[in-house]
C-alpha cells in the first residue's frame, strides 16, 4: 500500500533536482554507490519510549544498511537526552532532536517505521496510533494489556494494511527455530504437550506512595501514564518499578516470558491462528491449558536461577516440545537438548545467538516493510499468542478452570472472566 | 520439606479465595469515607468484574472524581446492566475535558447503542471531543451510527473529514465481522470517494 511518506522518499532525487536545478553533482552515496543505500531506498525510523531494552533493539536496526534513525519521543527528559547523545555519536551530527509527544513522531511524513519500546501500558495504543498515521511498527512485548487490546491491535494493522512485528524475537533465533521445526516436521512423532517457561505469577502490588509531580519538562506524568488509569506519581515507576502493578504491567507476570514462550509453543504446534480452549491454574507457578484437539500447553515456572523442572544450562525462557517419539528443549543460551542425538543430525544453528538477541527478527521485519509481506510475528500471530497468555492469567487470578472459545475470543459460561477481557483506556488516548 | 495434606488444603483454599470478587464488600468500601484511594480503585475494579445494577449509582457519582474517574468508568463499561449505559450517557452533559472524553470512549467500548444520538451531536466537532465521539460511533457500528459517519465524510472541515474516514474504516471492519457486508461496503465506498489522505482511500479498497 502506498503511503505519502513512501512517495516522498521515492521522489527524493527527482524533487531535489527540480528544486536545485540541473546540472548538479550528485554524491555517489546518494545514488547508492560505495555500499551506501540511496536516500530513495532508505527506511526512516522513529522511536517511542526507547529505554534500555529499546537501545538493544535500536542497535539492531542501526546495523541494517537501509535504516536511518531520526528521532524518538519520550515523556522523560533523561531518556530523551540519552538517545540524543547516542544518535549524535552514531551519525556524527546533531540532527536528532527527541520530542516529548509521540504524535510528533507519528505526524512526520518522512518517518516510515516506528519502534515502540515503552512499558507494557503503551505498546498497543502507541502501535495503533502509529498505524493510523500510516506507519509500519516494531513493538516490544507484551504487545497488549488485555484480550480486547490484542483484537484491536490486529484489527488496526489489518485495517490500515501496515506491517507489524511483535518483539517476540525468539521465533527468529536459531536454536528455537530448530526446536520448533523438529516439532512441526513430525520428527518427535505426534505432539502430546508443549511447555512454555514462565516466571512466578504475582498479584497486583499496592500503589507506591505519592510524591509531588516534577516539572512536565522533566517528566510528564500524564503522558507517562498514558492509557493506564490514574495513580499518584512516584519516581520509582519511571525507573522501571512499574512491573507488577496491574494497569501498568499486564498478566500478573505471566506474559513477561509467556508472550515469548507461548508464541513459540503456538508456532511449534501449528496453532498460530487459534488458542487453547481450556485453562486451569494449578498454583502460582503452573497453568495447564488444552487445545481443541487435546494437545496440552503447560505454562510452568522457569525462573532466572534455573528454577523448575527444565534441563539445566538452557537459560531463561525455555520451551519443551514433547511428542510420542521424542522431545526437544531449548532456552536463551542458544543450546538444544533432545531425547535422541539423532534428532539433531543435519541441523545447523548458531549456538552463539542468544534468545534475547533481536538482530534476525529486526531483519525479517525490514525485509517485510520492503516487500509488504507479513513478518514471522505479525499482528495476527501476536493476537492469538497474547490472548492465550491473558486467558491463562485470568484463570490464575480467578483460581478456577475456564473454558474459552477461540472463535469468539470469549469465555464460556463465566461472565466474570469475560468481563476481565478488557480495561478502559484513560482519556484522551483513544484508538 | 514435605507438606502435610492439611497444609496443602489451606494453601489451595487461600489461592482460590483471595481472588474472589464480592459486590457487597466492594460497595461497602466505596461508601466508607475512611478507606484510601487505592482501596476504592480496587473496589471499582471488583465491581467491573461482578457488579450489577446496584453498583451503578455509586460508580456514576465517581465519574466526576478526577482521581477515581478512570476506575469508575472502567467498571461501568463492563457492567452489563442497562443502567450502566444510561449513567454514562447521562454523564456526558455534566462533564468537561478529559472526563467527558473518557465517558465518550467508554460508550464506544461498551458498544452502547442508546448513545448514538448523543454522540452524533458531538461527532462533527473538529477537536478531541469530536474525534472521540466519531470513533465511538465506529465501535458501536450500527446502521444508524454508520449513517452519521458517512455524512461527516462530506464535511467542509478537513479534520472532521479525516476523523470520519478513520471511523468509517473501523465501523466497516466491525460490520463485516457482524455479517453486515452491505453497510460495510457502503462506508468503504464513501471513504474511497471522499477527499481524505491517500493512505485512507487506499485502505478503503
Amino acid at each position: 500500500m502506498n503511503t505519502p511518506s513512501r512517495n516522498t522518499r521515492r521522489d527524493f532525487i527527482k524533487k531535489a533536482s527540480v528544486t536545485i536545478g540541473a546540472p548538479m553533482i550528485v554524491p555517489s552515496s546518494v545514488l547508492g554507490l560505495n555500499g551506501k543505500v540511496a536516500p530513495s531506498n532508505q527506511i526512516v525510523l522513529g522511536g517511542v519510549g526507547i529505554g534500555r531494552r529499546g537501545r538493544k533493539v535500536l542497535d539492531c536496526f542501526h546495523k541494517q544498511p537501509e535504516i536511518r534513525f531520526v528521532t524518538t519521543a519520550d515523556p522523560q527528559k533523561e531518556r530523551r537526552e540519552s538517545i540524543r547523545k547516542y544518535v549524535s555519536k552514531l551519525y556524527s551530527n546533531e540532527d536528532c532532536k527527541p520530542v516529548e509527544d509521540m504524535y510528533e513522531v507519528f505526524e512526520r511524513d518522512d518517518i516510515d517505521v516506528v519502534l515502540v519500546t515503552t512499558g507494557d501500558r503503551w505498546h498497543a495504543t502507541a502501535s495503533i496510533l502509529a498505524a493510523q498515521h500510516g506507519k509500519d511498527i516494531y513493538s516490544e512485548k507484551p504487545c497488549t494489556m488485555t484480550i480486547r487490546e490484542s483484537q484491536e491491535l490486529d484489527d488496526a494493522i489489518l485495517r490500515y494494511g501496515r506491517v507489524f512485528q511483535a518483539g517476540t524475537q525468539r521465533r527468529s533465533v536459531d536454536n528455537f527455530s530448530v526446536a520448533a521445526n523438529l516439532a512441526m516436521s513430525g520428527k518427535l512423532g505426534n505432539l502430546t504437550a508443549v511447555y512454555a517457561g514462565i516466571i512466578k505469577l504475582e498479584d497486583d502490588l499496592p500503589w507506591l506512595p505519592g510524591e509531588p509531580e516534577p516539572d512536565k519538562s522533566e517528566i510528564d506524568w500524564n503522558r507517562w501514564l498514558g492509557p493506564s488509569p490514574w495513580r499518584p506519581y512516584n519516581k520509582a515507576y519511571c525507573n522501571g518499578r512499574w512491573r507488577g502493578h496491574h494497569g501498568l504491567a499486564t498478566g500478573y507476570k505471566l506474559l513477561e516470558w509467556g508472550s515469548h514462550t507461548i508464541d513459540l509453543c503456538q508456532w511449534a504446534a501449528k496453532k498460530d491462528g487459534t488458542t487453547p480452549v481450556e485453562y486451569e491454574a494449578i498454583d502460582d507457578t503452573t497453568v495447564h491449558a488444552k487445545y481443541a484437539d487435546g494437545l496440552k500447553l503447560i505454562m510452568r515456572l522457569a525462573g532466572f536461577k534455573g528454577e523448575g523442572d527444565w534441563k539445566p544450562g538452557l537459560g531463561s525462557c525455555p520451551v519443551r516440545f514433547e511428542g510420542d517419539e521424542g522431545w526437544v528443549e531449548a532456552g536463551d543460551f542458544g543450546k538444544i537438548e533432545v531425547s535422541n542425538p539423532k534428532l539433531l543430525e543435519g541441523q545447523t544453528y548458531n549456538p552463539e545467538l542468544y534468545g534475547t538477541d533481536p538482530i534476525k527478527h529486526v531483519r525479517n521485519f525490514i525485509d517485510c516493510v520492503k516487500t509488504r509481506e507479513k513478518p514471522v510475528c505479525n499482528s495476527t500471530v501476536a493476537r492469538y499468542g497474547h490472548v492465550a497468555g491473558h486467558a491463562a492469567a485470568i484463570s490464575w487470578k480467578l483460581g478456577r478452570k475456564l473454558s474459552f472459545n477461540p472463535e469468539t475470543e470469549s469465555f464460556i459460561k463465566d461472565p466474570e472472566a469475560d468481563r476481565m477481557r478488557s480495561r478502559a483506556r484513560r482519556a484522551p488516548w483513544n484508538v | 520439606m514435605k507438606l502435610q495434606p492439611w497444609t496443602l488444603l489451606i494453601l489451595a483454599a487461600s489461592f482460590a479465595f483471595t481472588c474472589r470478587a464480592d459486590e457487597s464488600s466492594a460497595l461497602a468500601t466505596l461508601s466508607d469515607s475512611t478507606t484510601d484511594l487505592h482501596a476504592k480503585a480496587m473496589a471499582c475494579d471488583e465491581l467491573g468484574r461482578v457488579g450489577t445494577g446496584k453498583a451503578v449509582p455509586p460508580l456514576a457519582k465517581l465519574l466526576a472524581d478526577v482521581q477515581l474517574h478512570d476506575y469508575a468508568r472502567d467498571a461501568l463499561e463492563r457492567i452489563p446492566d442497562a443502567g450502566a449505559g444510561k449513567a454514562l450517557v447521562d454523564a456526558l452533559g455534566n462533564l468537561k475535558g478529559d472526563l467527558q472524553i473518557g465517558v465518550i470512549i467508554s460508550l464506544g467500548d461498551r458498544r452502547e447503542a442508546t448513545a448514538v444520538s448523543a454522540l452524533s451531536k458531538m461527532a462533527g466537532q473538529p477537536d478531541t471531543v469530536g474525534a472521540s465521539a466519531v470513533s465511538s460511533l465506529a465501535k458501536i457500528a450500527s446502521d444508524d451510527a454508520g449513517k452519521v459517519i458517512a455524512k461527516l465524510l462530506s464535511s467542509n472541515n478537513a479534520t472532521v473529514k479525516t476523523n470520519a474516514a478513520h471511523a468509517a474504516l473501523k465501523a466497516a471492519q466491525r460490520m463485516d465481522k457482524a455479517g453486515n457486508e452491505k453497510g460495510a461496503k457502503k462506508l468503504r465506498s464513501a471513504v474511497a470517494k471522499s477527499d481524505v489522505p491517500a493512505f485512507l482511500k487506499a485502505a478503503a479498497k
